[in-house]
């Protein structure tokens, strides 16, 4: 299965950052602020994440001690690569006023020094790539973005633990890495299996071979390793099933998101609630724009805030709107693209007329954009079920529960499609499996 | 010394290519960064409706710019921003292009304070335009409303030009008030033509309307044209384009042979900024102007 078996030693995952900085790459790394991950630049490994995990839930987010060595045993962060790439400010031109009134314009070019990414994640790299079709392979290319995104080495890591809002594995996105990494980490309590991904990847690797820094990993090594994966999978497979029992439990009970009018305490065991049905892409791209009047958008408009949070955090959004901001002596302007959202007052704005003028049609587009349309934009879902936008929800709406509630009622959705669906047969257990026939 | 005809065409022919490879190059840096151009006229064509004459002050720019009828520009006003606004004249007019503007908005407001002589920033072109090829030898039925003629005044104007190429013209046009028809005394000449049937319409009439008053699509039934052969090109607020497609399609006009230039908030222009999503489509890129089959689905659904 890992066809080049490397261990790195935990100590000596200084000389990978060395050799990296030796080579002029920026490093950017996870590290802890305001009580959450952030990737910034670092030049000591002791600047990384350590001995924390995440536990992340619907419009949830806390950092935990966890009692272990390792770097990389959380999730994903609330951001990762989308900022660095698709800037959330970008000039995009300048523009100087002469004294005749004539324009002169010159776009900006932005120069990235070489970066390395520690601790990418699947989802990360799934998401890189929807950026990358969208910014660089349709119709026209966008330069900043080009430039961002050239020199870059991604050194992915595999998550060892599965968060409650993880659905990568009903995205096919994770949670193994398959590609677009030049160096892929599995982390263990005394270093890292290290394997390559490209030519580049390949280079540093032998590299550190040559100054022996890695090691030949044992096949022990490699066994923890695999099962690590196994268990992240099975996990995120044992959460699904969580939830479809849970959703056979309650089916006649009213509608959820009340989390806002909840209690403290209440909202802390209905975190420990799990959600409901499994998500299925295949199934939501199907129906779902069938079932726009379904009543469950407007429970979901009543609850939404409309703030954005998901669609700002979300790492394939690409939507940006764009001002001039004049100098004050009036000479020169600076043409500016900021992150937008499908979410804000602007966005469907043709003059003196609002295209989604309320919340439900917001959440709508949101919706159905990305889970519908993009596939006719771009071969895909827009979702690469890294959870982030459920975690950062402030009301804590479970995006995937809500897509699967609004293609479930209609008689669309049957117990034996999700149960086909979902899993290979043999996670069914028995007993579940004769639950399903009253669906 | 005898010279090869053949290297001399060579010659040409390169020669050729080189200036194509730079116009190329230009109309791709013009589609990135605005250019500076100059308002040659300003003509005032209603209180709130005028029209901008424009140059780009770089002459080879200007030689190099083309477009195709139903495409817009992104026009830029220095220190306030960017406004797609589409593009009314014939793309063979030579040394200018023309764009009419209504002051409804931020920019286009502060836009109508602009004389003759100014400058202001021109990005384009951008999107696709109207099946012009597809429409020859066929009856060209055009039906506007609202606020939406411009689009289709370059199709006038185009066809009018090429008279020859199109079977029967028939002009459709609705207004809110009678005084906001512009271009009054040119349809009056059309009307006088045998080959051109035009039909207006407004909500309100004031003194002196010789034309319809109500709908623009309540007209659609005296329009004279061949159901079997002719293009229908609309252009105007949703509801009447989609009104007026159901009765063309009771005609028996052909749904692939309706098209409608659709509006939406565009601001990159390029297929980047995701605001002109319309569904699945990007209006910037995939429109202005859709098949009907394209968008029929989305058209009576709120919010896309
Ligand atoms: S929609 Fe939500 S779960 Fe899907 S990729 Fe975006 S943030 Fe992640
Ligand atoms: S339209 Fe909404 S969901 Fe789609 S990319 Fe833009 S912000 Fe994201
Ligand atoms: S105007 Fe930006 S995507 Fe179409």
């Amino acid at each position: 299965m890992r066809d080049q078996p490397h261990f790195l030693p935990r100590l000596q995952l200084q000389s990978l950052l060395d050799l990296l900085i030796a080579e002029d790459y920026q490093c950017m790394g996870p590290q802890i602020q305001s009580n959450a991950i952030v990737f910034k630049p670092f030049s000591q490994v002791t600047a990384l994440t350590q001995g924390i995990t995440d536990y992340q839930d619907a419009g949830h987010y806390r950092l935990q001690p966890y009692d272990s060595p390792r770097n990389f045993h959380w999730n994903c962060s609330a951001q990762l690569l989308k900022p660095y790439f698709f800037q959330a400010e970008q000039v995009l031109w300048q523009v100087e006023k002469q004294q005749d009134g004539q324009l002169v314009f010159c776009q900006t070019q932005s120069h990235q020094p070489k970066r390395a990414f520690f601790g990418v994640r699947a989802c990360d790299i799934a998401a890189l790539k929807l950026q990358d079709q969208h910014f660089l392979h349709s119709e026209f290319v966008d330069d900043h973005y080009a430039e961002n995104r050239r020199n870059n080495l991604f050194i992915a890591v595999t998550c060892s633990k599965a968060g409650a809002n993880c659905f990568c594995h009903r995205t096919s996105d994770g949670p193994a890495i398959t590609d677009g990494y030049d160096l892929l980490l599995d982390e263990l309590n005394e270093g890292f299996l290290l394997q390559t991904g490209s030519d580049e990847g390949e280079r540093l690797c032998q590299q550190l071979l040559q100054t022996q820094v890695l090691e030949i990993a044992s096949s022990e090594q490699q066994q923890q390793a695999d099962q690590s994966l196994s268990q992240v999978r099975q996990t995120l497979f044992d959460n699904d099933d969580q939830r479809l029992q849970s959703h056979q439990s309650d089916q006649s009970q009213p509608p959820q998101f009340k989390a806002q009018q909840q209690s403290q305490q209440q909202s802390q065991q209905q975190h420990q609630q799990p959600k409901h049905l499994p998500f299925d892409p295949e199934l939501i791209r199907q129906v779902l724009m069938q079932n726009l009047d379904h009543p469950h958008w407007q429970e979901l408009a009543e609850t939404c805030l409309s703030c954005g949070n998901c669609t700002s955090v979300c790492p394939t959004c690409f939507c940006s709107s764009q001002r001039d901001i004049p100098e004050l002596d009036g000479s020169q302007a600076q043409h500016v693209r900021q992150w937008d959202s499908c979410f804000s007052q602007g966005h469907g704005y043709i003059h003196g007329y609002q295209v989604r003028g309320k919340t439900q049609l917001r959440y709508q587009q949101w919706l159905t954009h990305k889970l519908v349309n993009w596939y006719e934009q771009y071969g895909r879902s827009g979702c690469v079920g890294c959870g982030r936008c459920v975690t950062w929800c402030p009301v804590g709406i479970d995006f995937t529960q809500a897509a699967m509630q609004i293609c479930q009622d209609n008689g669309q959705i049957s117990g034996d499609r999700v149960r086909g669906d979902r899993v290979r047969g043999d996670r069914v257990s028995k007993d579940r499996e004769g639950g399903h026939n009253d669906n | 010394m005898i010279t090869s005809p053949t290297s001399d065409v060579q010659g040409t022919l390169t020669e050729q290519k080189t200036v194509q490879v730079k116009a190329d190059a230009m109309m791709t840096k013009l589609q990135q960064q605005p250019f500076n151009a100059r308002i040659v006229e300003r003509i005032q064509e209603s209180p709130d409706i005028f029209t901008l004459r424009l140059t780009f002050s770089d002459p080879e720019l200007q030689q190099a710019y083309s477009f195709a009828p139903g495409q817009f520009n992104m026009l830029y006003l220095y220190g306030v921003g960017e406004v797609p606004i589409s593009i009314v004249s014939d793309p063979e007019h030579p040394g200018s292009f023309d764009h009419t503007l209504r002051a409804v908005g931020r920019i286009t407001q502060a836009m109508a304070q602009l004389k003759t002589g100014d400058y202001i920033g021109v990005r384009g072109p951008f999107g696709r335009g109207w099946p012009l090829e597809n429409a020859q030898d066929r009856d060209l039925v055009l039906i506007t409303g609202g606020l939406g003629c411009a689009p289709l005044v370059s199709v006038i104007h185009y066809a009018l030009n090429r008279r020859q190429l199109y079977k029967r013209l028939v002009i459709m046009q609705g207004v809110k008030h009678s005084n906001d028809l512009i271009w009054r005394q040119q349809y009056q000449q059309w009307a006088e033509r045998e080959d051109i049937q035009i039909l207006l319409a407004a909500d309100e009439t004031g003194a002196h309307w010789p034309w319809a008053k109500g709908y623009v699509t309540n007209l659609i039934a005296q329009a004279q044209f061949d159901s079997d052969n002719c293009i229908a090109l609309l252009c105007g607020p949703e509801v009447m384009m989609q009104t007026a497609a159901k009765q063309l399609l009771q005609r028996q006009v052909p749904e692939q042979q309706i098209w409608l230039s659709m509006e939406r908030n565009m601001k990159c222009a390029v297929g980047h900024c995701g605001h002109c999503q319309y569904g699945a489509h990007f209006v910037c890129k995939q429109g202005p102007v859709f098949n009907y089959p394209e968008i029929k689905q989305l058209l009576s659904q709120a919010g896309f």
